[in-house]
């Protein structure tokens, strides 16, 4: 009898624990001892990571066919075409809260701007523009460039 | 007279007791909302799953009208095995478009809307990879106010696409196209499963997803 | 009456408390309520991104950095797994020349100590906690003070530096006070740069190189055991002993004179116990036989002796590769002196011996710790600062520094936080761990590796470089430090580049030390009368040895070099007093009972371990535990082992007279596993001759009918990768890394004192010793798994790439699996280990890896973790998985390359090249399980 009430004590006692200590997985809050799981690196730190990746692009999400000018435009209708306009004139959506007009692209200061120039502010901002460099990664910004390019060569089609 | 009930009508009877204080008292604790079958089966969609927000972020609002594509803030979706949340430089971008720039240094904890359980590991970046559209798991996103499931996300309903993944495949190129957007021309599901080289048969034991 | 399963088995169960209605219904209510409050969403819901995300960041895929650890001194180069920003692991950067990945079990260990929570969290002065604007503050105060007095009384105890922006820092500060004095103490200090002085008239440092030498001749050397240059000399052993095995077919031999047993030993060829007062005796004979040096007496060795002399003469002037003699740097330095003659004359140097210029400046006369002792006692200190080191532990008790520090007025200890000479300073400060500071230490050929963080430092802590800085007056940051020192190697205009381009790599290239050519003198040094050989009856000789996983004491709050069974005697959380079969049987103790070894008035007591291969007359103890703490401090270590320091005498560091005697109280060692000094029950670890390695053909299943009933049919297929793995028993030395190396890798919990006693110990990986021979055991993934068949619910499952597969979600905790395992590899959470550690090794976890709650049943996996990136990243890029681009953790780890994995279904993968060659086997196929994990036998070379 004894042994039966035991039995029905430890089934009874039996709790569905799913869930116990965790590591700290990518954007988890702080704990301690102060660790979390977006922690900024030391400054000056440099990782080991050669300055361009062997393989820029994944087999996918790109065609095999697409050239550096199509997965820029790829790329252009995300990250840029919000402020700069869907055809480069920098009228997109959100100039309406800006202080400072976006640029258009096909404006003689850009068309004759090297590609250096552009490269650089893409990854580092200019003025009140914020640096993609963390959102793009250079290769990214290579084909961007190229777009870029593509579109002040088709030129200023409308206005 | 004889016995009308055998010795163990007792037990039985106790047991059913026992049983029955058990139904009651869990019962109870769904009524009262202490246990949610609905989250601990992981089953709960619509709009009345929404998860409360530290900030009134929209997505219809950012993704839907002005027309941001999500991969703006959720950057890393084609890279890795996390879509990735936007840091704060992200949304300083067009909200503290200044110069100079101003010292950021807040962080908003967003509340995860389906948090994956642990012991399972989802890498994005595969699925993307295999013209899996952002909208096919997540739904019309750029509708949302704030973000609802649309899927179960049960293991069941990621079983039942790994099994039968031909309907979720898409054409390289249109995955990061939203549920509004034209959709792809009729693509042969059959055909991109040898295009890919995947093998239903391959993807559904255990290690696949659990470690 | 036969035995009653339950009453009988478990006859505790008698004692428990009838349970009552009222009681039951009680639990049966608590255990809903747990159960509710139990279902909670899992894990954290919440999302907190980066203000700033750094560049060339995937979330959830790691970085990778370079750096370094420190090692006495010398720099342990790494590469730092760092996830989101969070250091979980440390692979090895080129110190093994048959593994670059190769890191020791202590620079492991270091990515746990990163987030030990008893380091001290922030500065502590006069019992006050301040913040470091406070410390700034009172330090910018005291250099003021010590600029006024030119730094009288002002004395500076450091440990071995290499660093040349400590050493810049250090002369800066000599310069502004010239009264300052600077002492250098190690715990673990030997005579090798003295010995060079003897020997060749100026300090030098001298490298072996193994790998290119013929044989090899250590008399008290241990090149294969923990040190600095463990690493470099384990891979120049591997491939020396592969070009052996592969081309030549010829023994290179390695003939090892040892008091007690060590990894070279282990691995030697012809082995001479020999208590280590005779080694000077050997050397003398070794010279005479070489011609070398004409006794006064012929040398009074024993027949043994006189053979292991002779043999090791012809094995140093055998024709071919010149020969290595190596002396250990415990031996007196006369010894070391006249070994180094004798290799010098052998023509030794410059083939495979170099002296380079010293890397670390020997300290003179006047800068010992003795120097410093004496100024104290003489009240001439005022200003004591003391970097990283602990001396009221390590040094001699008779000269009792605890008490001596309270003679001076201000104390400054710099240091990890719990150590016994911390909490007996004024003031203490935190110091930053390795992996969060700048620094540029050198490594033991001289090479200046960049030592840069990997993390925010997660205390409010000083590094010494920057301490120095503030003594001096001119307070900067560390990383302002060590790109001053280096600002003028480089042209200004390249510097920046130059500098990214070094830290990227992890070193400043050609930095190495200069070779030099040693002038040889007329004759050999002399050999002075000074430790002579313990003779009388009754006594004997005491020798004072690092431990093998704590070493001097530095590692003690490290769980995993705790928990990780040392090597010959598997026992954790504590040292033994080894003794060999003589004193034994004189004794009248076996293993684990307790032993009291007296040197002059002091006495320490400690479960002995009996080797069978030990010197007569000796006794080692282990340096490293019981730390004198005051009453209320509690560490990780507290109360473990005993105190071996308390015995070492201060004019003889290493060896002394003592006695030794049964009985005393003592803990009973806490044995990892089973103490095996004998040989293995055949036929686990299988050797071939070198002439021909091939091993007979294995047995067919011979053990009755198996729990798979058609025999041959019904196989599994491998469509894609089939996984395997083959260990190479020849080379394996048994220095552990690989263990620690899985337990880093897949968040295993360490389980403390106790539950290793019950065998619960979780290493998923572990090395069994039998005698010399080590076996390492991990999941073999059978074909044909007993563990697959006996899970009632499948969570042990096989999979289509040949891995038995473990699936925690499912496990319901019957321990079928591991009943049925016949190699005892599966690990069961008995206890909530993990929720135990989460405290102290939570933060350290790779997040790739699922953490095993309490009754789950967990094994190794191959790193499926490491197995799944590679595949999927490969279909990403849509091309197959290359060879050797998965590599498990213990593959990385391993210095010697014992581990090959890949793919049995390329023909032409390291790992299926390894399982077809002849002495290839499987452990334990009579039982009929087809394990893919393979094992190359051992290959005879000599007799030890």
């Amino acid at each position: 009898m004894r042994r039966a009430a035991l039995l029905l004590c430890a089934l009874a006692v039996a709790g569905c624990d799913l869930s116990g200590p965790a590591p700290v997985r990518p954007y988890d809050p702080a704990r301690p001892p102060g660790v979390s799981g977006a922690m900024d690196p030391p400054d000056g730190a440099v990782a080991m990571e050669a300055a361009a990746p062997v393989n820029p692009y994944p087999a996918n999400p790109y065609p095999a066919d697409w050239d550096a000018a199509a997965r820029g435009a790829d790329l252009y209708r995300v990250f840029c075409a919000p402020c700069h306009g869907a055809a480069g004139h920098g009228d997109g959506p959100v100039r309406t809260i800006l202080s400072v007009a976006p640029p258009s692209f096909h404006d003689p200061r850009l068309r004759e701007a090297p590609d250096g120039h552009l490269l650089r502010v893409i990854e580092h901002g200019r003025g009140i523009m914020y640096g993609y460099g963390s959102r793009v990664t250079a290769p990214e910004r290579a084909d961007i460039v190229a777009f870029l390019r593509a579109l002040q060569a088709k030129g200023d089609t409308s206005r | 007279m004889p016995q009308l009930f055998p010795r163990r009508a007792d037990t039985i009877l106790r047991a059913a007791v026992a049983l029955a204080v058990l139904a009651l008292v869990l019962a109870g604790l769904v009524a009262r909302g202490v246990i949610d079958p609905a989250r601990l089966t992981g089953a709960a969609t619509g709009a009345q799953a929404a998860v409360p927000q530290p900030s009134d972020f929209s997505h219809r609002l950012h993704a839907g009208e002005i027309g941001i594509g999500c991969r703006m803030c959720h950057t890393s979706v084609a890279k890795g095995p996390e879509a990735g949340y936007p840091q704060q430089w992200t949304c300083a971008s067009c909200h503290l478009a200044l110069d100079p720039k101003p010292e950021l240094d807040w962080r908003v904890a967003w509340n995860r809307v389906r948090p994956l359980q642990e012991g399972v590991y989802f890498h994005h970046g595969i699925h993307v990879a295999r013209g899996i559209g952002c909208a096919t798991c997540h739904g019309p996103v750029e509708t949302m106010i704030r973000v609802f499931p649309v899927r179960e996300f049960t293991m069941q309903w990621c079983l039942d696409c790994h099994r039968d993944p031909a309907p979720a495949l898409g054409p390289p190129g249109a995955q990061f196209r939203t549920a509004a957007a034209p959709p792809p021309p009729a693509h042969e599901g059959g055909a991109l499963l040898a295009l890919y080289g995947i093998e239903p048969s391959r993807l559904d034991h255990c290690y696949v997803c659990h470690r | 009456m036969r035995p009653h399963p339950i009453r009988d088995g478990f006859p505790a169960i008698d004692t428990l408390p009838e349970p009552t209605r009222r009681g039951v219904l009680k639990a049966m209510g608590a255990s809903i309520a747990l159960m509710a409050a139990g279902c909670d969403d899992g894990p954290p819901a919440e999302a907190v991104p980066y203000v700033r995300q750094p560049e060339n960041l995937v979330p959830g895929r790691p970085r990778f950095y370079a750096t370094a650890t420190v090692m006495d001194g010398y720099a342990q180069p790494v590469v730092a797994e760092v996830h989101m920003g969070r250091p979980t692991r440390l692979d090895g950067h080129g110190q093994s020349a048959a593994n670059p990945t190769a890191a020791s079990v202590f620079t492991q260990a270091e990515a746990l100590s990163l987030y030990d929570p008893d380091r001290l969290p922030e500065p502590v002065l006069d019992g006050e906690p301040v913040t470091r604007a406070a410390l700034d503050t009172r330090l910018a105060e005291l250099a003021d003070t010590l600029a006024g007095t030119k730094g009288a009384g002002l004395r500076l105890l450091t440990g071995p530096v290499t660093a040349p922006t400590t050493l810049r820092l250090m002369d800066d500060l000599r310069a502004r006070l010239p009264e300052m004095r600077v002492h250098r103490w190690a715990p673990l200090a030997d005579g090798r740069t003295e010995a060079a002085a003897r020997a060749f008239g100026r300090p030098l440092e001298i490298r072996a190189d193994i790998a290119a030498a013929g044989a090899v001749v250590c008399v008290g050397a241990d090149p294969l055991g923990p040190g600095p240059a463990q690493m470099e000399q384990a891979g120049a052993w591997a491939v020396r002993r592969r070009a052996m095995l592969a081309g030549e077919r010829r023994v290179r031999p390695v003939l090892v004179a040892e008091a007690a047993k060590t990894l070279t030993g282990a691995r030697a060829d012809h082995r001479l116990a020999v208590r280590e007062g005779r080694m000077p005796l050997l050397l003398d004979a070794l010279a005479e036989l070489l011609g070398l040096h004409t006794p006064d007496a012929p040398a009074d060795l024993t027949l043994i002796e006189r053979a292991w002399v002779a043999r090791a003469t012809e094995a140093l002037v055998a024709p071919g590769r010149p020969g290595l003699l190596l002396a250990g740097e415990r031996l007196p330095v006369a010894a070391q002196a006249r070994a180094l003659s004798i290799a010098a004359r052998l023509g030794q140097f410059g083939t495979t011996l170099r002296a380079v210029e010293p890397v670390t400046p020997p300290p003179s006369a006047d800068e010992g710790l003795q120097a410093l002792v004496d100024a104290m006692a003489a009240g001439t200190v005022e200003t004591l600062v003391m970097l990283d080191v602990d001396p009221v532990h390590a040094a001699p008790r008779a000269w009792g520094f605890g008490a001596l520090l309270e003679l001076v007025p201000l104390t400054i200890h710099l240091g990890r936080g719990p150590e016994a000479t911390s909490l007996a300073a004024r003031w203490r400060i935190p110091t930053l761990h390795a992996l969060e500071s700048w620094g540029d230490p050198r490594g033991i050929d001289g090479t200046v590796h960049t030592q840069q963080p990997t993390v925010r430092p997660l205390v409010q802590g000083l590094q010494a470089a920057e301490l120095l800085a503030a003594l001096a007056g001119e307070p900067r940051p560390a990383q302002a430090l060590v790109r001053e020192t280096w600002a003028g190697h480089w042209p200004a205009e390249r510097f920046e580049e130059a500098w990214t381009a070094a830290l990227r790599q992890g070193l400043i290239p050609d930095t190495a030390a200069a070779a030099v050519t040693p002038s040889i003198a007329a004759d050999l040094p002399p050999a002075d009368g000074g430790s002579a050989e313990v003779t009388e009856t009754g006594v004997v000789e005491v020798l004072f040895r690092p431990d093998p996983t704590v070493l001097d004491g530095r590692h003690a709050g490290n769980a995993w070099l705790q928990e990780l069974p040392k090597p010959f005697t598997a026992a954790t959380w504590g040292n033994l007093v080894w003794i060999g079969t003589d004193l034994a049987a004189e004794l009248g103790v076996a293993t684990g009972e307790a032993v009291t070894v007296r040197v002059g008035e002091a006495a320490v007591s400690g479960p002995a371990w009996v080797s069978p291969d030990q010197a007569p007359g000796t006794v080692v103890l282990h340096l490293g535990y019981g730390p004198p703490l005051p009453a209320g401090a509690a560490d990780a270590a507290d109360g473990l082992g005993h105190d071996a320091y308390a015995l070492r005498p201060a004019e003889a560091p290493w060896r002394a007279a003592g006695t030794i005697a049964a009985g005393g109280v003592a803990d009973p060692p806490a044995l990892a596993l089973a103490s095996t000094a004998g040989p293995p029950p055949a036929p686990l670890i299988r050797t071939v001759p070198l002439v021909e390695p091939v091993l007979s053909p294995e047995p067919r299943r011979t053990q009755g009918p198996g729990l798979y009933d058609r025999d041959g049919e019904e196989r599994w297929t491998y469509p894609v990768n089939a996984w395997a793995m083959t260990i190479d028993l020849d080379a394996c030395i048994g220095c552990n890394a690989c263990v620690i190396a899985c337990q880093a890798e897949n968040n295993v919990p360490t389980v403390g004192r106790e539950e290793v006693m019950r065998g619960r110990a979780m290493h998923w990986l572990r090395v069994e010793t039998y005698g010399d021979d080590f076996l390492p055991v991990l999941c073999m993934h059978c074909e044909k798994a007993p563990c697959e068949v006996g899970c009632p619910v499948h969570a042990t499952v096989h999979g289509p790439d040949g891995l038995n597969q473990m699936i925690y979600n499912r496990c319901i905790g019957t321990r079928t699996c591991a009943a049925y395992c016949p190699y005892e590899v599966r690990r069961f959470n008995y206890l909530d280990y993990a929720d135990r550690v989460a405290g102290e090794a939570g933060a350290q976890w790779n997040p790739d890896v699922t953490v095993r709650a309490r009754g789950v049943m967990e094994k190794c996996t191959f790193c499926v973790q490491r197995i799944s990136a590679a595949r999927i990243q490969a279909k990403m890029d849509g091309r197959p998985i290359a060879d050797g681009e998965i590599r498990t953790a213990c593959q990385s780890a391993c210095p010697t390359d014992v581990f090959s994995f890949g793919d049995l279904n390329d023909p032409d993968s390291a790992v299926a090249r390894a399982q077809r060659l002849g002495r290839s086997y499987g452990l334990l196929v009579e039982l009929g399980t087809e394990p893919r994990t393979r094992y190359l036998a051992k290959v005879d070379t000599g007799t030890a």
